[in-house]
């Protein structure tokens, strides 16, 4: 229900040239989406194969004709990048394989909307000698604690396993929603105004100047308890050229916009300036016997501004690439049509990757184009899944010469020859 | 619930058995088997045949060098199954006796022959992954991969009742109770 796939569609390249339009398929089921940005994957799988074709049919390289139209800079220096991998350049053209094992290479790219929740709170207090973050956001894999504690202690010149992050908890202050990308989005600003407000207090109290630069370590040590509250503040005006997703959506795009912010019990959410983008590219490899489709290696491009926790940001852009294999290639409800009832209800019978399925990744991360926002860091959780399906079904086109043109029947394309 | 659901099972392994205990699909006494060398090693015959005892785990005979050598592709269908945890545990025999992975006899809010009800919805509902040939009222395969290669090496079974049973003759006597007919 609630379809947002035209909307999406709407927001990515230029507005004006499509025509769009979707509807709900209203039935005795529970409704359902991917569960990383909802709509995005289902959008990018008709909208990239549709620019991959269109791309064939002019004899264009793909990522050149992307250039002619896209005017994202996030997204332009992705292409550099993508364009310039080995794998891309030396790819064979649509259809040349052969004999039973083909394999392919395709490109796609995406976005997701850059949102943060105003209104959210980091309290920063010092507790015997030790720093302590808190806030009631709920940590479900989006990494809150660890950006938390790297936020503050980077602010303090001090190890992040000396800060005691608390989350999860709602007599905390009010924190994010864990949805949206905004967790990221939404911390670190609040983090880094809560830590440079306990600083000017600690300075204020003390009965000596501190300098520029004091041992923090020997400063905290040293100071009865205290705690500052900091309200995430806003952006700063952006450079030029960086605009919001709904921005370049025309009119629509701005209505969406107002609608998020206006009735903060639904969303609660400030869609800020820049896109966090993501260009990828999937070599498949195709059993034409069997219908097998395996993806032997992901390359992943991602805008998605400063990294406040490199080692968690890495590891959720290779689970987004497994989470798009997986709704790509094995995920589905399966159900039973006369009484509607869900037939797939646990992991015995619903088909994830395993690890025998990930494929080799490469993650790129492009680190600029956030610098408004207070840390310069914004949410990847769902962006870095968002063209996984399209590119892998734009790689099973180049290995085979045919279009996948549902999810998780690649194999009907061998069939079909 | 009906008689299918109460009747007693005997545990080796438990891997699919806790789980059919967690959705109730199996609810009656658990018979723990007490292990003897026969049933826990693999004796090899002077004619090079083997002799492997239904506690063998699913580990062992992906592992053991002598069916790795014997009977290579047995040992590939044990490696290639499901997880390390549930190798080390899975036993031969439980592997060949377990239940049917079809969705309407896992489901309890569903009815199926194999759990005593008169009608099988699957067959003319969602069967994906049903029989190829319809030989019987059931329309789900057996799941069991070691089955299909010890099919292959032409592999007999030996129960406490019967000696050299064939697969056949085994897979028709898995379900327990009385059998339904179409």
């Amino acid at each position: 229900m609630n379809s947002n796939i035209a909307a999406l569609a709407r927001l990515i390249y230029p507005a004006e040239a499509k025509e769009l339009i979707d509807y709900d398929v209203v039935s005795n089921l529970p409704p359902g989406a991917p569960f990383r940005g909802p709509g995005g994957p289902v959008v990018c799988f008709a909208l990239e194969q549709a620019v991959d074709e269109a791309a064939l049919k002019l004899s264009v390289d793909p990522i050149d004709l992307r250039r002619r139209w896209d005017r994202n800079i996030q997204r332009r220096r992705l292409y550099d990048w993508a364009s310039g991998l080995a794998v891309w350049r030396t790819r064979h053209a649509s259809g040349a394989e052969h004999g039973r094992y083909r394999r392919g290479v395709g490109v796609a790219a995406g976005y997701w909307p850059y949102f943060w929740q105003p209104g959210c709170e980091v309290e920063l207090a010092v507790r015997d000698g030790r720093l302590v973050a808190s806030t009631s956001t709920q940590d479900i894999g989006n990494g809150a604690r660890t950006v938390l504690a790297n936020t503050v202690a980077s602010a303090f010149g001090l190890e992040p396993h000396e800060i005691e992050a608390l989350v999860g908890d709602s007599s905390l202050p009010e924190g994010s929603g864990a949805g949206g990308s905004r967790t990221t989005a939404t911390l670190v600003p609040a983090a880094l105004a809560a830590a440079h407000q306990l600083k000017d207090e600690i300075r204020r109290r003390s009965n000596r100047p501190l300098g520029d630069s004091p041992d923090w370590r020997a400063v905290l040590a040293g100071i009865p308890n205290l705690s500052m509250k900091a309200e995430r503040p806003a952006d700063r005006a952006p450079a030029p050229g960086i605009n919001s997703a709904f921005d370049a959506g025309g009119m629509m795009g701005t209505i969406f916009k107002w609608i998020l912010r206006r009735f903060a019990q639904f969303a609660h959410l400030e869609a800020g300036a820049g896109t966090p983008s993501a260009v990828q590219i999937a070599e498949v490899e195709v059993d034409m016997l069997l219908g097998r489709v395996r993806v032997l290696r992901f390359h992943s491009g991602l805008a998605v501004g400063r990294l406040a926790a490199p080692q968690l940001a890495h590891s959720q852009a290779e689970g987004s690439i497994i989470q798009g294999v997986g709704y790509t290639l094995y995920e589905g409800r399966q159900i039973d049509q006369a009484s509607g009832q869900i037939l797939t209800t646990g992991l015995e019978d619903y088909r994830i990757p395993g690890i025998a399925d990930t494929p080799d990744m490469d993650i790129h991360f492009d680190e600029s184009g956030f610098e408004h926002v207070p840390g310069g860091a914004v949410g990847l959780g769902e962006v870095a899944t968002v063209p996984v399906a399209a590119a892998i079904a734009n790689a099973v086109h180049n290995a085979t010469g045919s279009r996948v043109t549902k999810f998780r029947y690649a194999r009907t394309v061998c069939w079909r020859r | 619930m009906n008689l299918h659901q109460t009747s007693p099972e005997f545990r080796a392994g438990g891997t699919d058995l806790s789980e059919r205990r967690r959705s109730g699909i199996s609810r009656g006494e658990i018979v723990d088997l007490t292990p003897t060398d026969t049933m826990t090693g693999v004796e090899w015959g002077h004619d090079g045949a083997a002799r492997i005892g239904g506690l063998v785990s699913i580990e062992t005979l992906a592992s053991d060098a002598r069916v790795r050598t014997a009977s290579v592709g047995l040992a590939a269908a044990a490696a290639g199954l499901a997880t390390p945890q549930i190798r080390s545990v899975g036993t031969l025999g439980g592997n060949l006796a377990q239940r049917s992975r079809c969705w309407y006899f896992r489901n309890p809010h569903l009815a199926c022959l194999k759990k005593g009800d008169p009608v099988c919805p699957a067959r003319a509902g969602n069967h994906l992954y049903g029989v190829a040939f319809d030989l019987g009222p059931c329309v789900a395969p057996h799941p069991s991969t070691l089955a299909a290669a010890l099919l292959a090496y032409d592999a007999t079974v030996t129960t406490n009742e019967r000696s050299d049973l064939t697969l056949e003759h085994c897979s028709a006597m898995v379900p327990t109770g009385p059998r339904t007919t179409s």
